[in-house]
């Protein structure tokens, strides 16, 4: 076993990696927010009536939208800084 | 915003808030973060069932998206965590029952309560000895930090034992390993978890490491790899039970979700025994937070 090929010093953290994260985090902001505002808030309802009447059928939903929301989530991050023309910083 | 399930209202910023520091966490130690989650969403009002299951299932989520940024670095040994997920489960099973019927007998709070003061005190106090020694024989011996294990015995005696099956995992750098190690391994985590109600993550990363023999960026991307489904079968059978409330589980899960990739990507600034050290005092808080619960009667 040798040293993890993907090991960095610490000293050699660039700006680039700060700047980069910031705007990785104003566009994920951005998106999320109107994601909160046109998806989840009208989903509220629907939702609470599928537990209240058939459980089961909750519990799977319920799995399948987390995971879906993780998928999503993570190639939606990592495609932004692309997106913009960064480099990732990975 | 209210949360119609469970009939809460609290600021959707704010759990994307704890969403966030979780993720770093989770991302970075390759733990759930439920020592932490749980006792904030406690804190804001969150009956404590809904706490427990809606914490799993936003756990689901962000071990989704950690465990994939560990992939990509090359952290994560699938064939290892699809082998520990069945004894995982088995063991959540296991702990589950015994605590039922450890109900029965009374006062099982305080009783279970301080089983996992101590379990975490002796694993707090385990990691921080060994990352230290670790960090000195890295600087004396000048050798590699994946290699740098400040006790590498007990390892070496599992390796020993040769009960077949044998098979091996390339991804860790482990040539053969009786498999019946590796279900136990998960089996003793997951019964942990279950019997504890938190602390899989605690128990499986250094058994992975001083075990197993994993070295620390793959244990904490397969521990990740492992919680997607330990954590998945655990929303099920909570959401079944009525435990989970699936929206305020997405708006974590928000802040989760970028919160992990940080904390994973941050890893690579880090060597092994530099985490290890710094991992070793997440059970000391655990094991305060835990004590300071049971002596107040809380």
């Amino acid at each position: 076993m040798g040293q993890d090929k993907n090991q960095i010093n610490p000293k050699q953290i660039p700006k680039r990696l700060v700047f980069n994260l910031i705007i990785e985090f104003i566009i994920y902001g951005g998106l999320v927010t109107l994601y909160f505002l046109v998806i989840l808030r009208y989903l509220n309802e629907p939702i609470k009536n599928l537990f209240d009447n058939n459980l089961t059928f909750y519990a799977i939903v319920s799995l399948i939208l987390i995971v879906l929301q993780g998928v999503v989530l993570e190639r939606l991050t990592f495609y932004i800084l692309d997106w913009v023309g960064l480099k990732r910083f990975e | 915003m209210e949360f119609l399930i469970s009939g809460v209202t609290i600021n959707p910023i704010f759990l994307a808030g704890i969403g966030f520091l979780v993720g770093i966490l989770g991302g970075f130690f390759g733990v759930g973060g439920g020592f932490i989650a749980g006792p904030l969403m406690f804190l804001t009002g969150v009956p404590m069932n809904f706490v427990v299951g809606t914490d799993l299932a936003h756990m689901t989520g962000k071990s989704i998206v950690a465990a994939r940024r560990h992939r990509v670095l090359g952290h994560v040994d699938i064939k290892l965590g699809l082998i520990m997920v069945i004894g995982t489960i088995i063991g959540v099973e296991a702990g589950a029952q015994l605590f039922e019927s450890l109900k029965q007998t009374g006062r099982v709070d305080q009783f279970v309560g301080w089983i996992y003061v101590a379990i975490m005190l002796v694993i707090g106090s385990f990691m921080f000895i060994e990352s230290l020694r670790a960090t000195q024989i890295m600087r004396t011996q000048r050798i590699s930090a994946n290699e740098a294990v400040g006790f590498k015995g007990l390892s070496r005696r599992i390796y020993g034992i040769r009960i077949p099956p044998m098979i091996s995992f390339p991804v860790s750098g482990i040539p053969s390993i009786s498999l019946w190690t590796v279900l136990l391994v998960g089996f003793i985590s997951g019964a942990l978890a279950g019997f504890l109600g938190v602390g899989g993550g605690f128990v499986r990363m250094p058994l992975l490491v001083y075990v197993i023999g994993v070295p620390t960026h793959i244990a904490i991307g397969t521990d990740l790899f492992e919680i997607i489904f330990s954590a998945g079968y655990g929303t099920l059978t909570h959401s079944l039970k009525g435990n989970v409330d699936i929206m305020m589980a997405l708006v974590m899960l928000l802040g989760a979700a970028i919160g992990a990739q940080i904390g994973a990507l941050s890893t690579r600034y880090f060597t092994g025994p530099r985490i290890r050290l710094l991992f070793s005092f997440l059970p000391f808080i655990g094991a305060i937070l835990v004590a300071y619960k049971l002596l107040s009667g809380g």
